[in-house]
């Protein structure tokens, strides 16, 4: 984490006490982390922006609950998983799923001219698809663990399971998403 | 080995946690197995490719921060402009606001003290209730009500939740044991915690929570009906900004009935009565006792609507969150309206104004654009905005007609009447007149929960909190007939039950729609109502006589013996009525009452565990959930793992996604420490 000079605890008891200029840093500090986390989620730039922002508007309100009894960035990805499990039972999301790659999108694909690109995007798109149809227990530890490089430790405090329990639903959603590539292109 | 069991073993492998034996074992097996071996492979391959997305460098610009900075500024600006706004009107409106919140307790008449009944007017008021008015202690007039809660001492069988988890059968043995502590739980009532700041400036009110009740002493249940549903979204909104809701601002029954459940539609009784008892999925022994009153459908369209839209535009309703989603909220609304129907819409804030009067369908254009000017924010004194709706609502008053004012507003009800007390007064005399009304709560740092609820309830209307353009959805599209089309009023319930089938009962939820046992009958008394095609979901955990709960739950009476503990009843046992349904109502524009009744039969019971229907776990599920969040005295909490999963099980069809969308509340609560031993044991 970059070192900003601010004290975070701090940071959280002005914004606890409603001021917003301690809460600017905060945000500069943790945008990016919860960006990606949402952004590896939901594979929407847009919309993972847009979640993001309302992760930040959420913390604000909320921070008065925040007790100190983990990690700040543990309680921004609760938030953050809250969101895309919301945003995961939206109709937009599950009719984006639905649908499959367009013509224009490969032919935009084709413009970039190596194979290689066209290969690796079309298999970040079926893994953002399969993503999509993994249940909520499954997807947040995945995307924690496995996309965004949080240890088990840190999945564990975020998900509230124990390490065990990590683990084993990373190795059970790795193993889905395995069977889901399957269907879709024959091989990973 | 077995594929499944090596494929459990990937991880394991590849990060080089197995032991050199295990290691070399897993390898001979995928070796020696073409399929595990691809399956590992693709393993691999995956891992590869996550590496790759972690590689991609994720950023936002400094852009992003200026944009948060923004909104959130937007949200406090005018909420302390609105502060400033409202309470300079004359500082002795807030001061006043106090002292009237305060009278309003004390003097309203005896039947409302009912209503309102708090923490502190129990324990005096009941007993000089029962001595002046009836003439007797502990007889059968002693209903719900008047008896003060006790801690619950009853034993709960958690073993079972190891078929879930054997670690959630640990944590529970350690939450009977932090429950049951003799000396936290001798207590009584569980002390109120204060309206901090926490919850921002939410105001809810507590009431007493319904206790068990000896069927040999009090027989008959009676309650008034509630359709609301606006604690449940109000905990959704809570839970989604990363706080556990105060538990005074669960209402169980508001819960339950967010929730739609397959009972069969009907067009011809006002209502019908779905019954089912079955074991809880949570306690075995304790069987769960589930009405389903559904009111009737409509084909179409019966009667017109005039309706007043009474819109605060004060500077804090201009978020997001509030103006930003009534607007949209009030056009879905316009857009089903019908040939002879009529809106007007008042705003206040500054001085109330009439911005559209009567407008009929040929105006739709006019009325949206007015929609959507609506806002401005305004100076001081707003004087008679209340006023000005129901005058116009009284001026284009249509007889057989949906007569409404639909206030929408973030909680401040500086709408031109000096006291609650005096709005409350007002409200009910135009309910007389027959124009009824409904309130939108909008936003959540200012919202007056507790107000707006009494308010939607004295108005013969309902209530709804609006936290997301889906919720708007579901209230103005999906259930827009149930919203505004009402089939009849003062809806009370009254369950009889059978002593030699339930030996005690206990009403989950409604704890401050209780009705005294002569209130039933008494037309006088103020009671909720139903839309066209509402249902109400009402559940009674019960004690099947002869049970060992039941024997267990009886207390010790020195002349009366409890029966001998048997085994789970058998079905030839149960042959019998178990109790007897009555719902009195009246009609839209009437002012008789009528009955309905509706026996509870064999029929209805199911026995054996797990064998109640997907419905009667779900609500199940979402009873067990409000009674953690409530950290009820009454019903022993559940681990919240054990209620995602029972409620996860029995989602059914969910065809909107509610279902699935409480499971994911039930874990982020989780997550947020709900239903923590530590909480409990606070």
């Amino acid at each position: 984490m970059m070192n900003d000079g601010f004290d975070e605890s701090e940071l959280i008891q002005r914004a606890q006490q409603g001021d917003t200029t301690a809460f600017e840093p905060l945000v500069l500090r943790y945008k990016d982390l919860v960006f990606a986390r949402i952004y590896r989620s939901v594979c929407d730039r847009s919309s993972a922006e847009e979640l993001s922002q309302e992760v930040f508007v959420k913390a604000f309100r909320g921070i008065r609950g925040f007790r100190g009894d983990c990690k700040f960035s543990s309680w921004l990805t609760r938030i953050a998983l809250h969101a895309v499990s919301t945003h995961r039972s939206s109709r937009g999301y599950r009719e984006a799923l639905r649908t499959e790659p367009g013509a224009q999108e490969i032919s935009h694909s084709l413009d970039e001219g190596a194979e290689a690109v066209l290969l690796q995007r079309e298999r970040v798109s079926v893994l953002g698809r399969c993503l999509g149809e993994l249940s909520e227990r499954l997807h947040a530890v995945m995307v924690l663990v496995a996309l965004n490089g949080a240890s088990y430790e840190e999945a564990a405090e975020a998900v509230q399971v124990p390490l065990g329990t990590v683990r084993s639903r990373l190795n059970q959603a790795r193993l889905q998403l395995m069977t889901c590539f399957e269907k879709r292109l024959g091989k990973i | 080995m077995r594929r499944v069991l090596v494929e459990s073993k990937f991880l394991e492998l590849v990060d080089g946690r197995l032991s050199d034996a295990e290691r070399a074992e897993a390898l001979r097996a995928i070796e020696a197995d073409p399929i595990l071996s691809r399956r590992f492979s693709q393993y691999q391959a995956l891992l590869e490719l996550e590496q790759e997305v972690r590689d991609e460098k994720i950023e936002l610009s400094r852009g992003f921060v200026v944009k948060v900075m923004e909104r959130l500024e937007e949200a406090k600006r005018p909420f302390l402009w609105g502060l400033i706004m409202k309470h300079t009107k004359t500082t002795v409106a807030l001061a006043g606001g106090i002292v009237s919140i305060a009278a309003l307790y004390i003097t309203l008449p005896d039947r409302s003290t009912d209503i309102f009944f708090n923490e502190e007017s129990i324990p005096t008021l009941k007993p000089s209730l029962s001595a002046t008015q009836s003439g007797i202690h502990y007889s059968e007039d002693i209903i719900a009500e008047d008896v003060p809660n006790k801690p619950s001492l009853e034993p709960i069988d958690t073993e079972h939740w190891a078929d879930y988890d054997p670690s959630i059968a640990r944590e529970a043995r350690k939450l009977k044991e932090t429950k049951f502590d003799s000396s936290a739980g001798l207590v009584g009532r569980m002390p109120m915690p204060p309206m901090t700041s926490q919850h921002s400036a939410i105001r809810f009110r507590e009431y007493g929570e319904n206790s068990r009740q000896q069927v040999s002493s009090a027989p008959v249940s009676t309650f008034s009906i509630d359709v609301d549903t606006a604690s449940y979204t109000n905990m959704r909104r809570f839970i989604s900004e990363g706080t556990v809701p105060p538990r005074e601002s669960i209402r169980t029954e508001e819960f339950l009935n967010y929730f739609t459940y397959s009972y069969p539609k009907q067009f011809e009784k006002p209502f019908s009565v779905y019954s089912e008892v079955a074991p809880s999925p949570f306690h075995p022994d304790r069987y769960l006792l589930k009405l389903g009153i559904n009111a009737k459908e409509m084909q179409q369209r019966e009667r017109p609507w005039n309706l007043v839209f009474l819109v605060d535009v004060s500077g804090s309703m201009e978020q997001t969150d509030k103006l930003g989603l009534l607007k949209p909220s009030l056009k879905l609304l316009a857009s089903k309206m019908g040939a002879q129907d009529r809106v007007s819409i008042v705003t206040y804030a500054g001085a109330a104004e009439a911005v559209l009067e009567n407008a009929g369908i040929n105006q739709r254009e006019e009325i949206l654009a007015k929609i959507d000017h609506l806002g401005g924010g305004g100076s001081t004194n707003g004087e008679g905005g209340i006023h000005e709706a129901y005058a116009i609502a009284k001026r284009h008053f249509m007889p057989n007609a949906e007569n409404r004012v639909v206030l929408a507003t973030d909680g401040d009800f500086n709408v031109g009447v000096s006291s609650d007390e005096e709005l409350i007064r007002l409200i009910e005399e135009k309910r007389k007149q027959g124009v009824t009304l409904t309130t939108l709560g909008f936003g959540h740092d200012n919202l007056n929960d507790s107000m707006l609820e009494q308010l939607a309830n004295k108005g013969n209307g309902n209530y709804f909190f609006i936290d997301s353009f889906r919720e708007a959805r579901k209230v103005f599209e999906q259930s827009l007939f149930s919203t505004i089309e009402t089939v009849a009023k003062d809806v009370k319930v009254q369950v009889e039950f059978n002593p030699e089938r339930i030996s005690s009962y206990r009403l989950i939820g409604y704890d401050n729609r209780m009705l005294r046992r002569e209130d039933f009958t008494n037309d006088q008394i103020d009671a909720g109502e139903t839309g066209a095609g509402h249902t109400v979901t009402v559940l009674y955990e019960v004690a099947l006589a002869g049970t060992r709960f039941a024997n267990e739950t009886a207390g010790n009476l020195r002349y009366t013996q409890g029966s001998a503990p048997t085994a789970v009843p058998t079905a030839s046992e149960l042959s019998r009525e178990l109790a007897f349904v009555k719902i009195r109502y009246k009609d839209p524009a009437g002012s008789q009452s009528k009955e309905l009744s509706f026996p509870v039969d064999q029929s209805s019971v199911r026995t054996g565990t797990g064998t109640g229907s997907q419905d009667l776990k779900f609500a199940a599920s979402v009873a067990a959930f409000a009674s953690v969040l409530r950290q009820s005295i009454q019903e022993p909490a559940v681990p919240l793992d054990v209620i995602a999963r029972v409620a996860r099980e029995n989602m059914g069809e969910d065809r909107d996604g509610y279902r699935r969308e409480f499971v994911q509340l039930v874990e982020s609560a989780k997550s947020l420490g709900a239903g923590s031993t530590a909480a409990l044991s606070k």
